[in-house]
C-alpha cells in the first residue's frame, strides 16, 4: 500500500506545480472575490430585501432569506455539479496520457510497485485532486453567503461532494480509455460523452417516450441501465434540504452505483495494463 | 498471470451488474420534485377566449345623435355585459368577481365541495328543483361589489315565479324585471330587491337606484367610459380590487404600524386567484410615491419573513408550509405579493372531513 | 595491451534467460514483428556483461523483458533467482531506460525524492546528494527538470537508477547524449558500481566502450543471440600473434624462426597456440640480436567482430 499512497502523493505535488492547474485555481478565486465584491444582499429582519451586483439592484423577490436565496442556491448548486464535471473532464484527461509517456513510464514500472498500486495511485489523485477544488469552490460560496445574509447552510459543500462521487464514474472512463489510446482528447471526450450519456440516461423514461415502441426503445433502456445517472443526482444536489428521508436512501444507491461504474471501469482499464507492453 | 488479469475482467462484470441494480431507474427515481406553484400574471389562452366570448354588441348611449362614422364604430364595439354592469358602482369598494363554473370544476374546489354538509346539498337540489336555478352550473360568475352582487349565467331554465315567490315584480327598461318586497322605488333591508336582465344576470342590492343604474347601461340609456373592471385583468378564477380601507383592516394588527403607512403609500390592490392546480393568489399594489411603495413592500417582506420564522418555531408546520411560498416581488413604483396554499396542503386540510 | 578480466564463478547467476521469444503483433495479428527468437543468456552476478546488435535487434525488448515491462511469450526468465514480475526482485535493479521521460516540473532533487518514495529508501536524503554529485548535477539539482539538456536529462537518469544501490544496473545506452568527460566520469562510476559488487547489463550502440568496460559481451542479431564470451574470446581473431622488433638487417633469421611476414614495418606474424613457444621464437629472434618492440595477440575490433557476424546470420 504505501507504493500507492506514494503515487498518490506524487500526483498532487506533480499537479500543484502544473501551471494551468495553478491558473484554474486563480479562477475559481478571482470568481469567488468577484462575487464576494461585487454581490450585495440587503437582509432586513430575516428577509431579503434587495440584491445589487456591481451595484446595479437586481429584481429579486423580497421575502424570507432561506426561500428568496432557494432559487439562488439551487443555480449555484446546479453551476457546483455540473461546473466540477465539465472542469473535472478537462482538468484530469492529461494525467493518464501523461503517465503513459514512453520513457516514463517504463522508468515507472521498473520500479518495486505493481501496476495496479500505479494505476490506482493515479486514480486516487486525479479523485483528491477534483475534491479539493470542489470543496474550495463550494466552500468560498457558503462563505460568501453566509457572511452577506446570514443564512448558513451546507447545500453547496454538499453539492460539491455529490459532484467528486459523480466524477468516479466519468474518471473511470476516462482513465481506461487513456490505457487504451494515449490521448488526452481521445479520453477527455469519451468523458464527456459519458457525461452527456449519464443525463440522458438519468431521465430515461421520458427520452424512451419519444421512441416508437419496439426494438429501439427497448435497446435504449437496456443501455440506460448501468449508466451512471449524473442528471439524477444534479436534481438531487438543487433539491438538498427539501427531501424526504427515502430520498436520502435512494440516492445513497446512486451514490454507490457511480462508484461501482467508476471501479468496474477501472478493473477493464487494468486488465489491459496488466497485459500491455511498453 | 493469465488467470490473475481475469479477475479483472471478473470484478468489472460484478462492479457493472451491480452499478446497473443500483442505479435501475425503478430504484433511483427519486420522489417527483414538487413543481413552485405558478402565480397568475396575465391571460393565458384559455381566458382569452373566454374574454372575447363574453362580449356582446350592447348599444350605447347618444346612439341618435351619433354620426354615421360614429355608429358604425359604435357597432363594431362589443363589451361584456357583467364589467358594463359595474361600472354602476360608482364610490371605491372592494370588487370581486368569482368564476363560478370554472371554479367548480378545479381539483380544490372539488375538495371543498366533498366536504361540503349534506344539509347544503340537499336544499341546494331542493332550490334547484323548486326553481330551475342550479346554483352549480346555471351560474356562471358572481360579482361582488360593495353591497350589490351580480350574478351572470344562462338562468334560461329558471321559474322566475317560484324563485321570487311573495315578491313584487315590475318590468324595467328593454329586457328587465325588477322583483322586491315593496316596491322598485324603495330601498329596503339588504337583498330585499332583485333584478332580472334577459335571463343572463341577476342583479341583488339593497339599493333599486344601482340596480336600475345597471339596466340603464346596460340597454344604452346611460353611457360609461369605463368598465366597471377592465377586461384584460379578467384571469383567474377569482379577481377583483380590494380597497385600501379594506387592505388596512386586514393588516390592522401588524405591530409596527405597516397598516397606517400602507394606507399613506397604496392607491390600488388588485388581486388574482387561480385554484387550476395549487392555490395561488397575486395581490399587485401600487401607488403614487415609489419610494413610499418600496418601503411598504420591505416591510410586508420582513413581516412575512418574522411570521414563517414564528411559525417555524411554533412548529406550525401548515403555516410555514402556507407562508414558504410567500413572496413580494418589486416592480418599480408598485410590488406583486404572491401567496400559494398547495393543493396536497388543501387536500390534507380536508381529508378528515366528513359531512352527517 | 589489452587485460584480460577474470571474473569469480558464483553459485547464482544474476540474469537467467532460456528461450525467450516475444512476438509484436499489430490489433488485428496482422503484421507480425519476432523481436526475440529463443534467446538463452546467463549473466554471473558481479560482473559487466554488454548486449550489442544492430537496430530492431531486439536489444531493448530483452532489456524491458528483464523488468517486466514487456511480458514475452515463451522463455524463462529469472533474476537473482526469481521473475522480475515481483516487486521485491525489481527493488533490487536499478534501470536507466533508452528513451527518458521526467516530468518537467519537478526539480532533480524532488524527483529523486520521489522516486526514493517509491523504491521504499529509507532516509534518502544523503544518497541523494552523493548519485547527485557522482553524475555531476549538484549545482543543477534545483533546477526544473524541463530546462535539463538531454545530457544532463541523461545523468539525472543514471541517477535514479543508482539510487537504493541497486545489485543489478541495466542500462540502455548509459552515455547518449553525455559529452566525452562526462562519459569517462560515467565510466569510472560504473567501474566502481562493479567493484561494489554489482551486476551491470549494458546495451550501448558503442563498441569501444563496450570493449573496454564489460567482461562478457553478447551478440544479438534478428531476436537470437548469435555469439557471446567474454571480450577477449569474442575478439580473439586466430592463435596469431603480431611481433614488432626494431629495424634489423637480417630479415631472414626472423623467417627461419616462424615469424611470417606482417604489413606494418618490422611486424612479423608468429602462429602459436601457446605461449611457450611463442616465448622461445622471440628468445631465438633476440638472440640473434633482435630487439623486441611490441608484442599484441591478433585481437579484432568488436566492430568487426560485430560485422562479421551479421554477415554470416543474414
Amino acid at each position: 500500500m504505501k507504493p500507492l499512497l506514494s503515487v498518490w502523493i506524487d500526483l498532487l505535488k506533480e499537479a500543484s506545480e502544473r501551471r494551468w492547474i495553478l491558473a484554474i485555481a486563480a479562477g475559481i478565486t478571482l470568481i469567488l472575490l468577484t462575487m464576494a465584491c461585487a454581490l450585495q444582499l440587503d437582509v432586513v429582519d430575516g428577509a431579503l430585501a434587495a440584491t445589487r451586483f456591481f451595484g446595479k439592484p437586481i429584481r429579486t423577490d423580497i421575502g424570507a432569506v432561506d426561500q428568496t436565496l432557494r432559487p439562488l442556491f439551487e443555480a449555484v448548486s446546479d453551476l457546483l455539479y455540473y461546473g466540477s464535471l465539465t472542469i473535472g473532464i478537462f482538468v484530469s484527461a492529461d494525467f493518464g496520457p501523461s503517465l503513459l509517456e514512453p520513457g516514463r513510464i517504463e522508468q515507472l514500472l521498473a520500479l518495486p510497485l505493481r501496476r495496479w498500486e500505479l494505476l490506482a495511485g493515479t486514480f486516487l489523485g486525479v479523485l483528491t485532486l477534483v475534491l479539493v477544488g470542489n470543496l474550495y469552490a463550494s466552500l468560498g460560496v457558503t462563505a460568501i453567503l453566509g457572511v452577506k445574509t446570514g443564512y448558513w447552510t451546507v447545500k453547496p459543500v454538499a453539492s460539491a461532494l455529490m459532484a467528486t462521487v459523480a466524477f468516479i464514474s466519468l474518471y473511470g472512463v476516462i482513465l481506461a480509455t487513456s490505457l487504451f489510446v494515449r490521448s488526452a482528447s481521445i479520453s477527455g471526450t469519451a468523458g464527456f460523452l459519458l457525461f452527456i450519456a449519464g443525463i440522458v440516461a438519468s431521465f430515461e423514461k421520458e427520452v424512451a417516450g419519444l421512441f416508437k415502441p419496439g426494438i429501439g426503445r427497448v435497446f435504449f433502456e437496456i443501455i440506460c441501465v448501468p449508466l451512471p445517472k449524473i442528471g439524477s443526482l444534479g436534481v438531487f444536489s438543487q433539491d438538498l434540504g427539501y427531501v424526504s428521508l427515502p430520498d436520502w436512501l435512494q440516492v445513497s444507491r446512486l451514490l454507490l452505483g457511480h462508484v461501482l461504474f467508476g471501479g468496474a471501469c477501472l478493473m477493464i482499464g487494468l486488465f489491459h495494463f496488466e497485459r500491455k507492453d511498453f | 498471470m493469465k488467470h490473475r488479469r481475469s479477475i479483472w475482467i471478473l470484478l468489472a462484470l460484478l462492479l457493472f451488474l451491480g452499478a446497473g441494480w443500483l442505479m435501475t431507474s425503478e430504484f433511483a427515481s427519486l420522489s417527483p420534485r414538487r413543481r413552485p406553484p405558478k402565480f397568475p400574471s396575465y391571460m393565458r389562452q384559455d381566458e382569452v377566449v373566454r374574454m372575447v366570448n363574453r362580449k356582446h354588441a350592447l348599444m350605447l348611449k347618444a346612439w341618435d345623435s351619433a354620426t354615421k362614422a360614429q355608429r358604425e364604430n359604435i357597432e363594431n364595439q362589443r363589451f361584456d355585459p357583467l364589467l358594463v354592469a359595474l361600472s354602476a358602482v360608482r364610490t371605491p369598494r372592494t370588487l370581486l368577481i368569482f368564476e363560478i363554473a370554472a371554479l367548480e370544476k378545479l381539483p380544490a374546489v372539488q375538495s371543498l365541495l366533498n366536504c361540503m354538509p349534506k344539509k347544503v346539498k340537499d336544499r341546494a337540489l331542493k332550490f334547484k328543483d323548486k326553481t330551475g336555478i342550479d346554483p352549480f352550473t346555471s351560474i356562471e360568475r358572481a360579482a361582488v361589489a360593495g353591497d350589490m352582487l351580480l350574478l351572470s349565467g344562462d338562468f334560461s331554465g329558471a321559474n322566475w315565479g317560484e324563485t321570487f315567490s311573495g315578491f313584487q315584480s315590475e318590468p324595467y327598461g328593454k329586457d328587465g324585471m325588477f322583483y322586491s318586497h315593496s316596491g322598485p322605488n324603495d330601498a329596503g333591508p339588504r337583498g330585499s330587491s332583485f333584478l332580472v336582465w334577459k335571463d343572463e344576470m341577476i342583479v341583488s342590492t339593497d339599493d333599486p337606484e344601482m340596480a336600475r343604474r345597471v339596466v340603464d347601461l346596460l340597454e344604452g340609456r346611460e353611457g360609461f367610459e369605463k368598465e366597471g373592471f377592465p377586461e384584460l385583468d379578467t384571469y383567474g378564477q377569482i379577481y377583483g380590487e380590494i380597497s385600501v380601507k379594506d387592505a388596512m383592516e386586514a393588516l390592522s394588527d401588524s405591530k409596527d404600524d405597516l397598516a397606517k403607512r400602507f394606507g399613506e403609500a397604496i392607491s390600488s390592490v388588485k388581486i388574482h386567484v387561480d385554484a387550476s392546480e395549487d392555490v395561488v393568489m397575486t395581490a399587485e399594489m401600487s401607488g403614487e410615491d415609489p419610494d413610499r411603495v418600496n418601503d411598504v413592500a420591505k416591510s410586508m417582506g420582513a413581516a412575512l419573513s418574522l411570521l414563517r420564522v414564528k411559525a417555524r418555531s411554533d412548529e406550525d408546520r401548515n403555516f410555514t408550509e402556507l407562508l414558504d411560498y410567500a413572496r413580494i416581488h418589486p416592480e418599480g413604483g408598485s410590488f406583486i405579493l404572491d401567496l400559494a396554499l398547495p393543493l396536497d396542503f388543501i387536500q390534507r386540510s380536508l381529508s378528515n372531513c366528513r359531512t352527517e | 595491451m589489452r587485460y584480460n578480466h577474470h571474473y569469480e564463478d558464483t553459485q547464482m547467476n544474476a540474469i537467467e534467460v532460456q528461450g525467450l521469444r516475444k512476438t509484436y503483433a499489430n490489433l488485428f495479428g496482422r503484421k507480425r514483428i519476432r523481436a526475440l527468437d529463443g534467446v538463452d543468456i546467463e549473466v554471473p552476478i558481479g560482473i559487466a556483461f554488454g548486449l550489442i546488435g544492430l537496430n530492431g535487434a531486439g536489444k531493448t525488448t530483452f532489456i524491458k523483458t528483464l523488468l517486466d515491462i514487456v511480458q514475452p511469450e515463451a522463455g524463462e526468465i529469472r533474476v537473482f533467482g526469481a521473475h522480475p514480475e515481483s516487486p521485491e526482485t525489481r527493488r533490487r535493479i536499478g534501470y536507466l531506460p533508452e528513451r527518458l521521460h521526467m516530468p518537467p516540473v519537478w526539480t532533480a532533487r524532488s524527483f529523486l525524492k520521489s522516486i526514493a518514495r517509491l523504491k521504499c529508501i529509507h532516509g534518502p536524503d544523503d544518497a541523494i546528494e552523493m548519485h547527485l554529485d557522482q553524475v555531476g548535477l549538484t549545482t543543477a539539482a534545483h533546477q526544473r527538470i524541463g530546462t535539463f539538456s538531454k545530457g544532463m536529462m541523461r545523468r539525472l537518469g543514471l541517477a535514479v537508477a543508482l539510487l537504493g544501490s541497486p545489485d543489478l544496473l541495466v542500462l540502455d545506452e548509459p552515455t547518449d547524449g553525455i559529452d566525452p568527460l562526462g562519459q569517462r566520469d560515467v565510466r569510472r562510476l560504473l567501474e566502481a558500481e562493479r567493484n561494489r559488487g554489482a551486476t551491470i547489463f549494458i546495451n550501448s550502440h558503442l563498441l569501444t566502450e563496450t570493449e573496454h568496460f564489460c567482461d562478457r559481451v553478447g551478440i544479438l542479431h534478428h531476436g537470437r543471440l548469435i555469439r557471446q564470451g567474454t571480450v577477449s574470446e569474442l575478439c580473439k581473431g586466430s592463435n596469431r600473434w603480431l611481433v614488432r622488433f626494431t629495424p634489423h638487417a637480417d630479415t631472414e633469421m626472423f623467417t627461419k624462426h616462424g615469424f611470417i611476414k606482417a604489413n606494418g614495418a618490422n611486424e612479423w606474424w608468429f602462429e602459436s597456440s601457446n605461449l611457450e613457444s611463442l616465448n622461445r621464437a622471440i628468445d631465438r629472434a633476440r638472440a640473434s640480436g633482435a630487439l623486441l618492440d611490441g608484442l599484441r595477440p591478433d585481437f579484432k575490433e568488436l566492430e568487426e567482430i560485430l560485422a562479421e557476424t551479421v554477415e554470416k546470420n543474414p
